[in-house]
This record gives C-alpha cells, sequence and structure tokens, in this order.
C-alpha cells in the first residue's frame, strides 16, 4: 500500500518538476553580470515581523529603497519572511541573492544574527542592517567590509515629541504604549519622559506620567488590545498616548479617532514615520500630535546612493540622530501652535548643539 | 464525530495525485487570473526548493517539521481521533528541548538525547491532557486541543522571557550552544551550507517506528479498531478509553519531537508570539497522506518544497508566495471531498469499458 | 471595583459581539447537523470582503459604506460556506477535514487577492462606526453606564439578531425541523422535512454570521484586514459548546470570554490587578473553558446527529 501511494507521489513530483523545468525562461541566477558593476544594481529588502504597509519600519525602509530605485532607474523589490526565526530570514536573503537582488537592505533588530552570518556567505553581497550591528550566537559584533549598521537616536526622537506633547498639553496626563521590550521601543519611551520632565522644569508645564500608564503590550500585533489599553488610559484621564508598537499603536489610534469623533479630548503621538495621515478623522482633523520619527527612509536612500557613487561605507556602524537631521518631530503640523513649534526647534538646536544630552540608557525612568 | 476512511490504497493514492494536479491546476488559474504567467512561476517555485545542493537541504529541512506533525496528526486520526493541537505541542516540545540545551552544559551525545527525550515528553504531557478528557469525560478533542494551544501559547510568552531571555531580545530566548543543536557540520557542509540537520533523520525513524506500530503490533491493531468502530472495539473486549489516551500521547509525542526539529534543529532559539503554523500544516500532511505513515512522509516533502521555493518565485516574478498555501488549501479541499473525484475516476473507466 | 467595571464594560462587549454571531451561526450549522469547523475561515473572509468593500466605497459614500461593507462581508460569507455545504451535504464528506480545508483556503486565497490588490497583504480602512450613547437609556442608574453608553450600532443589530434567532429556533416551524434534521434526520425526513435543503440553509446562516462577526472586528476595533481573526472562530466553536448549543447559553459564553480577555488586556494599566502575574489572566478563559466543558460533559446536549453524513435510504 504505502510503496503505490509514494510511488504515485513521487512521479507527482518529478513530473510536475519537469513540466516546470520545460516552461523556465532564462537562467535567474548565476548571470551575475548585473551586480558585477557598481553602476547598475538590484536592490532587495527582507521585511521583519509585519508588513510592508505597517506606518513604520517596514514601510519606511521600502519608502526610501523605492524612492533610490526610481531616482537611479534600479530594480527594487521586498520579500515578507513566512517565519520570524534564523533560517527563514536567511532563506529570504538567498532568495534575493539567487534572484540578482544583491544589495539587501533589512529593518529591525532581528536580523543581527542572520547578517552576521550572510556577510561571510555572500560576500559580494553588500548589506545594510537597521536598528542593530551584526552579532554572533556570543554577542559578538564583526561588521565586515560589506555591511553597514545603522543605528538612530529614538532617545532624541522621543525627547523632542515628549516636549513637543508638553508644550502642547501644559497639564495633565500622559501614556506611553509600547510593542515589545525591545531597545529601539525603549529608547523611545525613556527619551519621551526626559522631554516630559525637561518641558516641566523649563517651561514650567505640568505634565504627569504614572507608573501604571506606562506599558509594554507586549506584542506588535494585537490591535484588540491596543485599542483596550488605550481606552482605559484615556477613561483614566490621560489626555496624549504615546504609541510606540505598531499594529498596537493601529488599535490606540483607532480608539482615539472614535473619540474625537464623538467630541471628546484624545490625542496619540505617533512613532517612526509622520503618522498625522493615519489619524485623520472629519475630513482633515487628525488625533496625532505629533510624531517622533526616525528618518529611516533616508538612510536607506542614502546608503543605496552611497553604493551608486561607489561610496558604499561598508565595515562601519552609522548613528542618524539630531546632528545630522536623522531623527525629529515633522516640520508641519496643525495640532502644534506656532508658539509650541517654535520653541521646540530651539530644543532641537540644543540637543544638536550637545547643550541637551539625552540619556539613552533607563536611569531613574518609569519601565 | 466517525472519521471515515475509505479502504483500499490504490484508491487513496489516485485521489491524492489527482488533488495534487486539481491543486497545482487551480493555482495556475489563480496565477493567469492575476495577470501572470503561470508556468513561468510554477518553474520559479520548483527551482526555488531545487535548483543547488543547498536549495535542497532547505527544501528537506523544511519538510522536516511538517513530516512529524503529519505523523501526529494522522497516527490520531487511525484512532478517530483529530489532533488539531499539534501547534500546542510542538510549541511545548520546543521549549523544553530548548530549555534543556540551555541549562545543562553536556557534551553533545549526551544532551541531544535529553534533550529529545524532553521534546517528546512535552508534546505528549501536552497532549495527554485533552486525551483523558475524551476518554473520561468525552469531551471533544477539536475544542480542548485548540484550548491547550493558546495555553501553551501563553505560557511560553511568559515563561522564554522570564527564564531565559535573550540578550537583547524580549521576544526570543538565547541561542543555544553548538553542543545544543541538531546542526552537525557533516550535514551542513554535504549541502553546501543549508541548515537541514539530524531531525531529518528523527523524522525518518519515527516514520519507520509508527508504521510498524500500527502494522505490526497489537497496540496498532488495538489502536485502528477504536478508530473504526469504537463500540464494536469495546465489544471485542479493547480497552477503549486506554487507547485513546495512548493514542493522543504518542500522537503529542511526535509532534513535540516535531518543535524540537523547529527550534533546536532549524532555528537556534525559540520564539515568543508565535503558534507554529507547521502543526495546522499536519492536518493537511496527513490528509493528503491518506493517514498512512509513508503517505504523510511524501506529503510533508511535497508541501516543503513548495513553502521552500515560494520566496524565490516571489523574487523572480510578481506572484505574490500566498499562491503556495492556496494550492496546499486546494489541494485539501479536494481532498476532502475525494468522493468527487472518485466518481470522476468511475465515470472515466465506464467510459472506456463502453467503448 | 464598581470604577474598572464600567470602565471596561463597553470594551469587553465590543469583544464579545464577533465571537457572539460567529457563534450563533456555528449553532444553526450544528443544530441543522452540519459540524463547522470553518468558522474561523469564514469569519477570515467576511473581514475581506468587508474590507474590499469598505475600502473601495468610502471615498464615494462616506457614511452608507460600513452598511454596505457589511452586507458584503455577509454575502461573502455564504458564498464561501455552500464549499463547506456542498462537501459535506451532497459528498458526504467528512465534516472536520472539509471545514479545515475551508480554513486554511480563506487565509490563504483572500492575503493572496489582498497582495495582489493592495501590494501588502492587509487592506485598512478609513474609519469604522462611531461609539454612541444612547439617549435617555445611558441616564438610567446603573445599567445606563453598563449598557447604554460607548455602544456600536453593530452591538445592537447583533443582539436583534440573536433574540430573532432564538424566536425562529424554539417559537417557529422552520426551527421545530431545523432541530430535528440535527436530533433524528430520518424521521424528520419520513416527516416530509427537506433533511438537504434545511441543512444547505443553516450552513449558509452560519457563512453569514461569521462572515458578519469578521467585519465586527473590522468596524468596531482593528480597523484593518490582515488575513487572520486570531483564534475568534476557534473560541467562538468552543463557545457553541461551552453554551451547550443554546443561544442564551452561548450570549453568557462569549460575554464571558470577552469580559475575561478584556480584564487580561488592561491588567497591565490597573493597579488593581497588577499583583496577578499577566501569564494567570491570559490562560484564564482556555482554563475555565477546559473545566466547564468537562462539568458540562455529563449533560451534554450536542445534537445527535451533528457530523453525521444523512443519506436518505440509511436507517
Amino acid at each position: 500500500m504505502f510503496k503505490k501511494v509514494s510511488a504515485v507521489l513521487l512521479a507527482t513530483m518529478m513530473t510536475v518538476t519537469l513540466l516546470a523545468g520545460c516552461g523556465s525562461t532564462p537562467s535567474p541566477a548565476g548571470s551575475g553580470g548585473t551586480a558585477a558593476t557598481a553602476a547598475k544594481f538590484k536592490v532587495g529588502m527582507v521585511t521583519d515581523s509585519g508588513t510592508i504597509d505597517d506606518k513604520s519600519f517596514n514601510q519606511g525602509t521600502w519608502e526610501g529603497v523605492q524612492k533610490a530605485g526610481k531616482e537611479f532607474g534600479l530594480e527594487t523589490k521586498y520579500l515578507k519572511p513566512t517565519g520570524t526565526t534564523e533560517a527563514d530570514y536567511l532563506k529570504e536573503i538567498g532568495n534575493l541573492y539567487d534572484a540578482g537582488y544583491k544589495f539587501i537592505v533589512t529593518p529591525g533588530f532581528k536580523f543581527s544574527t542572520t547578517i552576521f552570518q550572510a556577510q561571510d556567505k555572500y560576500q559580494d553581497g553588500k548589506f545594510v542592517i537597521i536598528d542593530a550591528s551584526p552579532a554572533g550566537k556570543d554577542g559578538k559584533e564583526s561588521i565586515k567590509p560589506n555591511t553597514v549598521a545603522i543605528f538612530f537616536a529614538e532617545q532624541e526622537s522621543g525627547f523632542v515629541a515628549g516636549v513637543a506633547t508638553a508644550l502642547q498639553l501644559k497639564e495633565g496626563d500622559v501614556g506611553f504604549i509600547g510593542g515589545m521590550e525591545i531597545p529601539p521601543v525603549q529608547h523611545y519611551n525613556w527619551g519621551f519622559q526626559q522631554g516630559i520632565k525637561y518641558a516641566n522644569d523649563n517651561f514650567s508645564t505640568k505634565i504627569n506620567i504614572k507608573p501604571e500608564n506606562v506599558v509594554y503590550q507586549g506584542t506588535f500585533s494585537d490591535v484588540a488590545a491596543g485599542q483596550q489599553l488605550a481606552a482605559h488610559m484615556f477613561d483614566s484621564g490621560v489626555k496624549a498616548v504615546f504609541a510606540a508598537a505598531g499594529g498596537v499603536g493601529v488599535g490606540a489610534i483607532n480608539e482615539a479617532k472614535a473619540r474625537a469623533k464623538a467630541g471628546k479630548q484624545a490625542w496619540i503621538v505617533g512613532v517612526d514615520v509622520d503618522q498625522f495621515k493615519d489619524g485623520v478623522y472629519d475630513g482633515s482633523k487628525s488625533i496625532i500630535l505629533t510624531s517622533a520619527m526616525k528618518k529611516i527612509d533616508i538612510a536607506a536612500y542614502d546608503m543605496i546612493k552611497a553604493e551608486k557613487e561607489g561610496k558604499f561605507p561598508g565595515g562601519k556602524s552609522m548613528i542618524f540622530n539630531s546632528k545630522n537631521n536623522g531623527i525629529g518631530i515633522p516640520d508641519k503640523n496643525p495640532n502644534l501652535s506656532a508658539d509650541v513649534t517654535t520653541k521646540v526647534a530651539d530644543v532641537f538646536k540644543k540637543i544638536q548643539s550637545g547643550d541637551i544630552k539625552v540619556s539613552p540608557d533607563k536611569g531613574s525612568l518609569i519601565k | 464525530m466517525k472519521l471515515q476512511f475509505k479502504k483500499g490504497s490504490a484508491k487513496s493514492a489516485v485521489v491524492a495525485f489527482l488533488a495534487i494536479i486539481f491543486g497545482l491546476l487551480a493555482g495556475a488559474l489563480l496565477i493567469a487570473v492575476t495577470g501572470s504567467d503561470p508556468f513561468t512561476g510554477y518553474a520559479y517555485l520548483f527551482k526555488g526548493g531545487l535548483m543547488s545542493t543547498e536549495r535542497i537541504g532547505d527544501t528537506l529541512a523544511t519538510s522536516t517539521p511538517l513530516i512529524l506533525s503529519g505523523l501526529s496528526v494522522a497516527f490520531a486520526f487511525k484512532t478517530g481521533l483529530f489532533n488539531i493541537g499539534a501547534s500546542g505541542q510542538m510549541l511545548m516540545g520546543g521549549f523544553c528541548a530548548t530549555a534543556v540545551g540551555l541549562t545543562l552544559p553536556l557534551p553533545f551525545i549526551i544532551l541531544l538525547p535529553l534533550e529529545i527525550l524532553a521534546a517528546i515528553m512535552g508534546g505528549a504531557i501536552w497532549a495527554v491532557v485533552p486525551g483523558f478528557m475524551k476518554a473520561r469525560f468525552n469531551v471533544h478533542e477539536v475544542v480542548s486541543t485548540i484550548m491547550m494551544n493558546w495555553i501553551s501559547y501563553w505560557i511560553i510568552y511568559y515563561a522564554v522571557p522570564a527564564y531565559f531571555k535573550g540578550q537583547f531580545l524580549e521576544t526570543e530566548s538565547r541561542a543555544i550552544p553548538d553542543a545544543a543543536s541538531m546542526k552537525v557540520n557533516w550535514l551542513t557542509h554535504l549541502f553546501d551550507g543549508s541548515f537541514v540537520n539530524l531531525g531529518l533523520f528523527l523524522a525518518i525513524v519515527a516514520v519507520i517506528i509508527i508504521a510498524f506500530i500500527l502494522n505490526r503490533t497489537v497496540m496498532g491493531y488495538e489502536l485502528k479498531a477504536v478508530g473504526y468502530n469504537r463500540f464494536a472495539a469495546e465489544y471485542a473486549g479493547i480497552n477503549v478509553n486506554r487507547n485513546i489516551v495512548l493514542s493522543m500521547m504518542i500522537a503529542g509525542a511526535l509532534a513535540g519531537l516535531g518543535g524540537a526539529t523547529m527550534y533546536i534543529g532549524n532555528a537556534s532559539n525559540i520564539q515568543i508570539g508565535i503558534l507554529p503554523s507547521q502543526g495546522f500544516d499536519g492536518i493537511a500532511v496527513a490528509l493528503l497522506g491518506a493517514n498512512s505513515p509513508l503517505g504523510s512522509m511524501f506529503a510533508a516533502l511535497f508541501f516543503g518544497l513548495l513553502y521552500s521555493g515560494k520566496g524565490f518565485m516571489n523574487a523572480m516574478i510578481q506572484i505574490p508566495p500566498e499562491i503556495a498555501d492556496t494550492i496546499i488549501a486546494t489541494i485539501i479541499y479536494f481532498a476532502a471531498t475525494s468522493v468527487l473525484i472518485e466518481r470522476l475516476v468511475n465515470m472515466l473507466r465506464f467510459r472506456k469499458r463502453g467503448q | 471595583m464598581w470604577t474598572i467595571l464600567v470602565q471596561i464594560f463597553p470594551y469587553a462587549i465590543a469583544f464579545t459581539i464577533p465571537l457572539l454571531i460567529t457563534a450563533l451561526g456555528g449553532l444553526f450549522s450544528e443544530r441543522s447537523g452540519v459540524v463547522n469547523i470553518g468558522l474561523e475561515g469564514l469569519m477570515v473572509v467576511g473581514s475581506f470582503g468587508g474590507a474590499l468593500a469598505i475600502a473601495k466605497l468610502q471615498p464615494v459614500f462616506p457614511n452608507g459604506a460600513v452598511w454596505i461593507g457589511i452586507g458584503v462581508a455577509m454575502l461573502t460569507g455564504i458564498v464561501f460556506s455552500l464549499l463547506h455545504a456542498f462537501a459535506s451535504i451532497n459528498l458526504n464528506a467528512n465534516q472536520v477535514i472539509s471545514g479545515t480545508a475551508i480554513n486554511m483556503l480563506a487565509g490563504a486565497l483572500t492575503v493572496f487577492l489582498a497582495r495582489n490588490i493592495t501590494g501588502s497583504g492587509n487592506i485598512r480602512i478609513g474609519s469604522g462606526l462611531p461609539r454612541i450613547d444612547i439617549p435617555i437609556l445611558s441616564s438610567l442608574p446603573i445599567v445606563g453606564k453598563l449598557f447604554f453608553t460607548q455602544t456600536y450600532a453593530s452591538t445592537w443589530l447583533v443582539l436583534v439578531i440573536l433574540a430573532i434567532s432564538w424566536y425562529v429556533l424554539y417559537k417557529t416551524a422552520f426551527g421545530l425541523r431545523l432541530r430535528a434534521c440535527g436530533e433524528h434526520p430520518h424521521a424528520a425526513d419520513s416527516a416530509g422535512v427537506n433533511v438537504f435543503w434545511v441543512r444547505y440553509i443553516a450552513v449558509m446562516l452560519s457563512g453569514a454570521f461569521a462572515g458578519l462577526g469578521g467585519v465586527v472586528i473590522l468596524i468596531t476595533y482593528s480597523g484593518e484586514f490582515t488575513g487572520s481573526v486570531s483564534g475568534l472562530g476557534f473560541l467562538a466553536l468552543a463557545a457553541l459548546i461551552f453554551g451547550q448549543w443554546k443561544p442564551l447559553g452561548i450570549l453568557g459564553a462569549t460575554f464571558f470570554f470577552g469580559f475575561a480577555s478584556t480584564i487580561a488586556n488592561v491588567s497591565q494599566v490597573m493597579p488593581a490587578l497588577a499583583s496577578i502575574p499577566s501569564v494567570i489572566l491570559k490562560v484564564f478563559p482556555y482554563v475555565v473553558t477546559l473545566i466547564a466543558l468537562i462539568v458540562f460533559s455529563k449533560s451534554s446536549q450536542a445534537p445527535r446527529a451533528a457530523g453525521e453524513p444523512f443519506e436518505h435510504g440509511k436507517r
């Protein structure tokens, strides 16, 4: 019985493979050529958990990749891995590489060990890793000449957003909802708290953060929980929630929109990209007070441009912060008054000049 | 709910074969409708899984957990039980194996058997609970195993960060040391750096053992008798309740082992917040494999090939990789409605005779 | 405690409603004798159909789009449920397997199509239903705060459907026939009931209701189709058994789930509950269900013929 079943199945597999072989068009891999010259290369991207339109780092990276692709006439492609293990990530990198996409951008902390292996495995490939640097199992970091690691000073971005929030609201409670408890999210949180404190000390605002209103939900995807957490915070008197939480943040935004529509006050501070549009209700109003941005799109774009010009800064770790305008809040947001915008711009300059130092550590802050 | 499966293996092989063909045809139709060329698409799909030694290794490794979860579901089916909880059992087994690997600083040769044992126990315990509830209280296993899935999901969600936190990440455990991994150098080299590992051999051994148990032992005979007709089996003096618990226990052990091949084989740590989809795919594997151990193995290899190749297809041509999952789901629907296919076959036969 | 209760009540109800309507769909199907574990998949297709319709129509009809979306979702659910009806009623296929195929197909096919439509596999809608306080009723003492503030129109729609379902099931000839098909299909057949037809209607109802459940998630709290309803369909199945295949039973069971999971979700921000380890709150609903299943097992009200194919000649 087994023999027959297996024979038939095997036969099917072989037939299918043969059929597939017949229909094949020019061999994709190995035809090299494309990536050999620096002027013409293909750019690939592997997404982290979440989709390409996550309004966060996947989307930011992809926008940068696409912009560069359009400008320099390069082919671009993103792949979404089926799982989140190292094997899943490596498989997609291999797929891109074999398909001729040898310049590969990977956004997210989780790619650390993957790129550590990939940079050795595909030595004529180029890798850009965002939010982390390649590290082995033992935690030892090593950036090879074909890799660039990019970091962002999220704490500075959170700080600026915190100052803006405090100045605009003047008094009352604010809260924070994080996704998973990973360094970039923690940095946003700690920076935000420092920013609120700075505004309270220097601009005599009276903004308060209660410890129970600072939470890490634990996922980047649980929309329902995000909505319920935000609702609970708003109900207990919180005026604005800083949501650095992917899909959980989407839930929080939905909740704020529902409240704003009913004529109640509810603000969200967006994250990673300018989320103003996501918070729009009733035509042109938005519940996004401001957004703590990190300009991933620019980072991705810059790296592709550098490669195009033969100046790929391989082997280096780069930081995007206030000094190189790699972080900040959007220039325009009608929800912030002109006065607030000016004051925030001053604070931003002070961070740039080093007069204000934002610590990337927890210290005595909440969570 | 009684599970009825047609006797006659040649028939089920033909059904499986036709279901695959129909599934691929439906997939081709979908690809064409969405504006791509199905032939090119399929070419890349199969190339992606087979075009190099490394990719063949990756395909085998992708299939490994599927073989074991499929075997788990198939085994429970034989006793008339629908084990929809293979995911949770895999997670529990994988967690136990990872925990042992991270805790005990032992040499590979001692550590690996201990990890395997832990995985088998973890999975078995997770399946015994629904098994016992079915036997003692007649609680339907579909619901109880799903509840067990979520319980394991949340336990691991909190246990991993609490006890085995990664160096930087809260969302996964530390990486297991090399001595605790199923990856071995000679195999990695043989397949040009693929992540194929000893799990594959464990899966093959499991297939052989399960085939032996089902076809050559009294235990296997009793389990099948319970599945075929519970009341007749009871009348014949078989302890039905004991066999139900035993069947779930073995099914859980297989799934648990599957979890180990995933987390300490293909990967090198365990992640939180995800129920492994391979557990649900086990249902598809078992169904296409007509619940036979060897059939399940080939079905798992076929599905593994589709899963393994879809990323490359997506890289080469504008076809979303979910086409692979759609093809598999269609195959399962056709396998589920096998009556239709059987009628078709009979009709064709009649025509031939008539002429 | 009272303030906490008042605060989380509206969200607990919002979470309960999709479960309730889906379980109710399952009730019709199972009471007619067809086991439907494809509820999860039917919710997914409902959410897909609804999201697509709403996203496309919202720019044109900002106000009516959501309601058209609800209609489309129910229709999509019905069409997809026909696959299950055909397999389990016409072909006497194994109903559990057919349901599994529905689940797999729904998850894969909808994301495949969404990837072709939006590029990402997600479909986001502009806005869902607003939350409203019911005039007059919301100012009633106690119940006003709990039931009539911050409610969605869809909640009332589902509760009306529940009431009608109870009436149809227990007070009409059709209800009697339907229940007969699930208990003694052959007796029903000899009494002149068209078992095939009744079962078809029941399965289609389960498709429509599960589709509604899927779209309710979309228009109340998620705002986005993502290819999954995170196991709510299976939870609805558990609630159906927990609620002993009775409309009011499933109302209680689904409300328990809604309430327990809302508490687990917001416990992080409630000082009163912060001392309980989160894992206990998270597994609580599932463990209680297992215990409830054991407790109810003695007096199980399961439809006797659920899962049994019906053939005319078989006696």
